[in-house]
């Protein structure tokens, strides 16, 4: 792919053409492969798990892509390959139009400014044995050449950016209630004004009006600071609430993507329509009405995959082509795409 | 408004110092451990300054004065066979006890250390090298190898040390090891790695303070073993030579007249159970003071 140097500073237009090219995505990934590879049988022999097969997406600046799916989907995988945190086996990462994917050591250090991640759990993703301070400092540190009372001042900003207090600075995690400490851990990773904010199941962990509080925070700071964020969710209801776009993941494929609207109003996916079905509505009689989609068995062995679609053992339409040839990726009317033999 | 401004005080403080005060807070209502502490505060302290408190010099003969009652002619503790003061020759003989465990300790703290940290946290193939040496020199009954050792390089205390120190290595090895996996487990470890942290800084900043805890109450554990094995290896008779002393050969030396004069046996053999008590329940308080429940409320 080409490197960012290579590309003129200024973007050529041919004459006459519409004003704007698309823009740079702030993320993009291509083809997206991860393999873990499983130690299985007393001789040590290894077997191959795709987790992640041939993912593409993009996250626009100042967007929000909610990627959902089961546990076991590879949506977590994809959030921390895209990061680098786990070693991708195929396709490309772009970060701002430059290519990460094999970036090492002291390169991806710097890159890594520019991509933050909040974690599920924030129990455990704040050391325990650190004051506050000094967790939401870890990136300054590490990125920026503070003098100390440009530190101090930074530290007490962000804090008051998340709806703490300087006063909690000194505080150890402990003392937290566990939305406070994701607001803490948002803190820390808007610390370096970051590009990028991957947030893995971020409110998942807290009740329900916590939850809130912590989206309406993390759209705030998207308004402040212009973020881009990937939020990796198995709740539609919390990803309807802050995504534009979603990516609906299933055994390590995308199987269907859109805008936020379309996707909810009408899925093209029947494995979308199952995912939505499941969301409880608010109102008692079109929930007693609405006719519920209960997918049957279980999600099939990743590390055995089946032919087709992958969907075929579960999906109630499946067809003789389902379970013979991989569906395409089709435009969906109204946004984004879907690979389903149905729509093809 | 003054209660804003006392909290304002505590924001203030540097987060070393608070930490610092935590356990304090936490150490202070350990009665034992703090008396434990205090013994060997004293008994260091008196290693020190021996020369000051002693009543006679150390290797001082007097053979018109030999086994001599503690109180008699102004031998505080008695004199043994020899007429030499018992009084001071425990304080003289108490350096070189405490020498020769802080020695065993500092040998098995560099050697076991580093390689549990890498053992931990390269992981696989390093780890299982690492581990399967580890494994090898735990095989060993550590007073018959010091034994052994000493046999072939000569009776001297310090090259008991060591080999004590060789032996409770793997302890340290296995204890930093075990530490660094549950750490690395952690999701802070992996929100350093997604911040850019360096790898050495991710184990100074969150790998080594997780660890330093059961480290620390490992050491102080240890050094009361170190202690006794030294005693046990010089009422062999392989420890320290003659004319020096330590609480061991001491009490080898006094074991000969234990029913003439007893107090040849027990002073020394009182100080080795009072020291190494010390040393354990300290570390047991240490443990307790240390301790990561409180942080852990979920």
């Amino acid at each position: 792919m080409t490197p960012p140097a290579d590309r003129p500073a200024v973007p050529l237009r041919k004459p006459g053409a519409a004003v704007a090219d698309p823009p740079v995505p702030v993320a993009e990934v291509e083809g997206l492969d991860v393999e873990f590879r499983l130690r299985r049988g007393p001789l040590g022999g290894t077997v191959p798990l795709r987790a992640v097969r041939g993912v593409d997406l993009s996250i626009g600046e100042r967007e929000t892509v909610g990627l959902v799916g089961e546990s076991g989907s590879g949506k977590s995988t994809t959030g921390r390959a895209l990061l680098r945190l786990i070693e991708p086996t195929g396709g490309r990462i772009r970060l701002d139009g430059q290519d990460i994917t094999a970036l090492r050591g002291e390169a991806l250090r710097g890159v890594r400014r520019k991509m933050q991640m909040v974690f599920q759990d924030p129990y455990s993703s704040l050391d325990p044995a650190m004051v506050v301070a000094e967790s939401i400092a870890e990136p300054l540190d590490t990125h920026l050449d503070l003098t100390r009372e440009q530190r101090t001042a930074r530290l007490a900003e962000l804090m008051e950016h998340v709806g703490l207090s300087r006063r909690h600075l000194n505080r150890y995690p402990y003392e937290f209630s566990g939305g406070q400490r994701q607001r803490i851990a948002i803190a820390r990773a808007v610390a370096v004004n970051p590009r990028l904010v991957v947030c893995d199941e971020a409110v998942s962990a807290l009740d329900v009006s916590t939850q809130n509080q912590i989206l309406n925070l993390l759209e705030d700071i998207q308004a402040e600071f212009g973020i881009s964020y990937l939020f990796i969710a198995h709740d539609l209801a919390v990803v309807r609430h802050i995504a534009q776009r979603v990516a609906v993941m299933y055994l390590g494929e995308i199987v269907e993507t859109g805008p936020i609207d379309r996707l909810f109003d009408q899925p093209a996916h029947p494995y979308t329509e199952a995912l939505l079905s499941a969301v409880p509505l608010p109102s008692p009689r079109r929930q007693r009405e609405r006719e519920r989609i209960v997918l049957t068995g279980e999600m099939p062995d990743a590390t055995n995959p089946p032919p087709g679609c992958s969907f075929h053992t579960r999906c109630p339409y499946a067809m003789d082509v389902c379970r013979v040839e991989v569906p395409a990726e089709t435009p969906v009317e109204g946004g984004g795409s879907v690979r389903c033999h149905l729509r093809g | 408004m003054s209660a804003a401004t006392l909290d304002e005080r505590e924001a203030l403080e540097t987060p070393e110092l608070s930490a610092k005060a935590r356990f304090w807070r936490r150490f202070r209502r350990q009665v034992p451990a703090l008396l434990a502490l205090g013994w060997l505060a004293l008994v260091v302290l008196a290693s020190i300054i021996a020369p000051l408190l002693a009543t006679h010099p150390p290797l001082e003969q007097d053979l018109g004065a030999v086994l001599r009652a503690p109180g008699q002619d102004g031998h505080l503790l008695g004199s043994d066979d020899l007429g030499r003061d018992v009084y001071t020759r425990a304080l003289y003989a108490g350096r070189i006890s405490l020498v020769a465990a802080a020695q065993a300790v500092a040998v098995a703290i560099a050697l076991g250390v580093v390689p549990g940290l890498v053992a931990g946290y390269a992981g696989r193939r390093v780890d299982s090298v690492i581990m399967r040496i580890t494994d090898g020199v735990m095989c060993f009954p550590p007073l018959i190898l010091a034994i052994a050792f000493v046999g072939v390089l000569g009776p001297s205390l310090t090259n008991a040390m060591f080999v004590i120190g060789v032996i409770f290595a793997p302890r340290f090895v296995r204890l930093v090891r075990g530490s660094v996996l549950s750490v690395r487990q952690e999701t802070f470890i992996e929100a350093s790695r997604s911040i850019g942290t360096p790898t050495h800084r991710v184990i100074r900043r969150h790998v080594v303070p997780n660890v330093l805890s059961p480290l620390i109450v490992q050491i102080s554990l240890a050094a009361a073993m170190a202690m006794l094995a030294e005693a046990s290896l010089s009422f062999l008779g392989l420890g320290v030579q003659p004319p020096d002393a330590s609480w061991g050969s001491m009490i080898e030396r006094g074991f000969r007249y234990t029913a003439a004069a007893p107090w040849l046996t027990v002073f020394p053999g009182l100080l080795i159970a009072l020291t190494v008590l010390a040393f354990n329940v300290l570390g047991d308080g240490l443990r307790d003071s240390l301790g990561r429940e409180e942080r852990r409320a979920a």
